[in-house]
C-alpha cells in the first residue's frame, strides 16, 4: 500500500508474539497500546501499521502488496513459492521440517508409494521427488499425527520443534528434512518505494538478532 | 446529444485500446515496426534457453505429432528462438509487439496477460542502451505514472559467475538467492562452498550495491574487479550520465545485484515499478542472443510492459 505508511504483516501465535517483542525493544511497537482483538494498529507518530493475519496468510498479504513487510516462518515460504525478498534470518521460531512415523517405518516401500501426511504438500512432493522416491499426499489441515496412528497414511512431514506431540502419540522422527526460523520478507515493489523505511528496519532487527545470537 | 453510457467493462476495454495506441504511435515515429511472434514454441527450446523458468507456470499442450509446446509465456524467447535466426545480423531492425502471453501460478487458474513491448536489434553500445531507457519512460510519463525504474548490469553478475567453482545445480540455487536477495542464505553459500578470496569479498557485499552507481562504486573499492566486472560498471555509469536530472534523479535507482529469472541477459537489465502493482510492470535488458547460422552474437535490447497492471495504475489514478 502506498500511503505514507510502511504496513508490516505479522501472525497470530508465538512467531508473531516473539516478532511483536523484537519490534517493541526497537521502540516501533507499543504492546500495551494494542488490543488482543484488533486485527490493524495504526501507530500514528512512526507511520507503521500493523497487520495481524494467520501465518499461513502472511506470504499472500505481502506478496499481493497490501503489506510491505512480513515475519513468517520458512516452512510458510517454502509451502506458498511466492515471490518475495527474504531479507533478513530473525533467528527465533527454530524448527525442523522431519519426516515421521512410527519406528522403523520404511521409506521406500517396493510395492506402493509411500503414503504421506502433512499441511505442506509442496514441500513434501518436492523432497521426496528429489529422492526419486513416488509419494500420495494426503493433505490435512491439522492434528497431522493422527495420519500413521488412524492408518490414513505411512508417515507424516512437519514441522517438528521439541518432538513432544511426537512422542506423545507413539511416534517418532525417522528423518530430518531442513532447518526453518522465522523470517523477514518483503514486497519487491515496496522495496523500491520504501527503500529507506525497509532498510532502516531490517538493519535494526539484523543488529538485535547478532547481539542475541 | 448525451452520449450513450457504456457498461464498465466496454469502457474498461475502450481505455485499454486507447493506452496500447497512445503506445503504438509512440513507439511508430521513432520507427519501430510491428511485429506478431507465434503463439507457440516447442517445449525443449524454450527451457534450453530458460533452465529457472518453472515447468509447472507455463501452459502445455501437444500437437498431433505428440510434440510438446508451450502457450508463448514470454516474447523474447520466442524472438531468440524463431526469429533470430532468420535475419541479417548487420542491420539495425526495430520491432514492438502488441500482444499476450500465458502462464500459470502454483494450484491457480491459467492467466493470459497483455504485454507491450520492444526490441531494439543490430545495434550494441550506449547510443542504444540510452535510447531505449528514454523511450521506456517517455511512455511511461505519457500517463504521469509514479514509478521507480531499477537499473543493473547483468554483464557483471555473469562475470562473477563465471569465476565460482560450483556445479550447475549449486549455480542456479545462487541464481535463486540473489532473484529473492535472500541475505542469510547468501552467507551460508558463501560459508558452504569454497570460494576464492576475492570473489567471497564481492558476494559479501552482493546486496549492498544498490543505489545510486557512486554509491556501488564505494561499496567496490575493497574488491579486486577483472576487466568485464569494471566494464559493466562503466556501461552503468555512462547509462546514468545520459539521464536527464530533475525528477527522474529519485525515480531511477542502480542495482547491480539485480537478477531476473529469464538467464539470457547480457548487459544492461531494467525493472520497473508502480505504486499499485505487487510485480514488476516493465521489464527488460540488452540479451544479444546467438544467430545459429553465423555462430555470432547479434545485438539486441528491448523492454515489456506488463498492460493489464498498468491499466489498473491509470485507472486508479482518475
Amino acid at each position: 500500500m502506498n500511503d505514507g505508511y510502511l504496513t508490516i504483516a505479522l501472525p497470530k501465535g508465538r512467531i508473531g508474539k516473539t516478532a511483536m517483542e523484537y519490534m517493541e525493544k526497537l521502540g516501533i511497537f507499543d504492546v500495551v497500546k494494542q488490543s488482543s482483538r484488533k486485527l490493524i494498529f495504526i501507530d500514528e507518530t512512526i507511520k507503521i501499521r500493523y497487520m495481524f493475519v494467520k501465518a499461513v496468510d502472511v506470504v499472500t498479504y505481502v506478496n499481493s502488496g497490501v503489506a510491505d513487510l512480513g515475519v513468517v516462518g520458512r516452512d510458510i515460504i517454502l509451502e506458498e513459492n511466492a515471490a518475495v525478498y527474504e531479507l533478513l534470518d530473525l533467528g527465533f521460531g527454530r524448527c525442523k521440517f522431519s519426516v515421521a512415523g512410527f519406528k522403523g517405518t520404511d521409506l521406500h516401500p517396493k510395492n506402493a508409494p509411500l503414503r504421506v501426511a502433512t499441511k505442506y504438500p509442496n514441500v513434501a512432493r518436492r523432497y521426496f521427488k528429489r529422492r526419486n522416491q513416488p509419494i500420495d499426499i494426503i493433505k490435512l489441515n491439522g492434528s497431522v499425527e493422527l495420519g500413521p496412528i488412524a492408518g490414513l497414511s505411512d508417515v507424516i512431514v512437519d514441522i517438528v520443534e521439541t518432538g513432544g506431540t511426537l512422542r506423545a502419540n507413539g511416534l517418532e522422527v525417522l528423518e530430518d528434512m531442513m532447518e526453518i526460523s522465522a523470517k523477514l520478507i518483503a514486497n519487491p515493489a515496496a522495496y523500491r518505494f520504501k527503500r529507506s523505511a525497509i532498510r532502516g528496519i531490517t538493519d535494526m532487527l539484523n543488529e538485535r538478532v547478532e547481539k542475541n545470537a | 446529444m448525451a452520449k450513450p453510457a457504456y457498461p464498465t467493462n466496454l469502457d474498461f476495454q475502450k481505455k485499454k485500446l486507447a493506452l496500447k495506441r497512445r503506445f503504438t504511435d509512440t513507439v511508430s515515429k521513432e520507427g519501430y515496426m510491428l511485429y506478431e511472434p507465434e503463439m507457440f514454441e516447442d517445449y525443449e527450446s524454450f527451457m534450453k534457453v530458460n533452465q529457472r523458468v518453472k515447468p509447472s507456470s507455463m501452459v502445455k499442450l501437444t500437437d498431433n505429432l505428440g510434440n510438446i509446446l508451450v502457450l508463448r509465456p514470454d516474447v523474447t524467447t520466442t524472438i531468440i528462438n524463431q526469429l533470430i535466426p532468420r535475419i541479417r545480423p548487420v542491420e539495425v531492425t526495430r520491432l514492438f509487439y502488441d500482444t499476450e502471453v500465458y502462464g500459470q501460478s502454483p494450484g491457480g487458474p491459467l492467466e493470459k496477460r497483455s504485454e507491450f513491448g520492444v526490441e531494439y536489434l543490430g545495434e550494441n553500445g550506449e547510443n542504444a542502451d540510452s535510447n531505449i531507457l528514454n523511450l521506456m519512460l517517455e511512455l511511461l510519463d505519457a500517463y504521469r505514472l509514479d514509478y521507480r525504474i531499477e537499473i543493473g548490469n547483468q554483464r557483471f553478475l555473469n562475470a562473477l559467475f563465471e569465476k565460482l567453482p560450483v556445479n550447475e545445480e549449486r549455480l542456479r540455487a545462487l541464481k535463486e538467492i540473489i532473484t529473492y536477495k535472500n541475505d542469510y542464505r547468501l552467507r551460508k553459500f558463501v560459508e558452504e562452498e569454497s570460494i576464492g578470496a576475492n570473489e567471497r569479498d564481492l558476494l559479501s557485499v552482493l546486496f549492498t550495491l544498490e543505489g545510486d552507481v557512486d554509491g556501488i562504486e564505494d561499496a567496490l573499492r575493497s574488491v579486486r574487479l577483472d576487466s568485464e566486472m569494471k566494464a559493466a560498471l562503466n556501461e552503468l555509469r555512462t547509462l546514468r550520465n545520459a539521464i536527464p536530472g530533475g525528477t527522474l534523479k529519485h525515480r531511477i535507482t542502480f542495482d547491480l545485484s539485480m537478477l531476473s529469472k529469464y538467464d539470457y541477459y547480457q548487459g544492461i537489465t531494467f525493472q520497473g515499478f508502480t505504486p499499485r502493482a505487487a510485480g514488476a510492470v516493465v521489464k527488460g535488458g540488452r540479451y544479444n542472443p546467438v544467430n545459429p547460422s553465423s555462430g555470432s552474437r547479434i545485438p539486441a535490447i528491448g523492454f515489456t510492459l506488463d498492460i493489464d497492471a498498468l491499466m489498473k495504475e491509470v485507472s486508479g489514478n482518475e
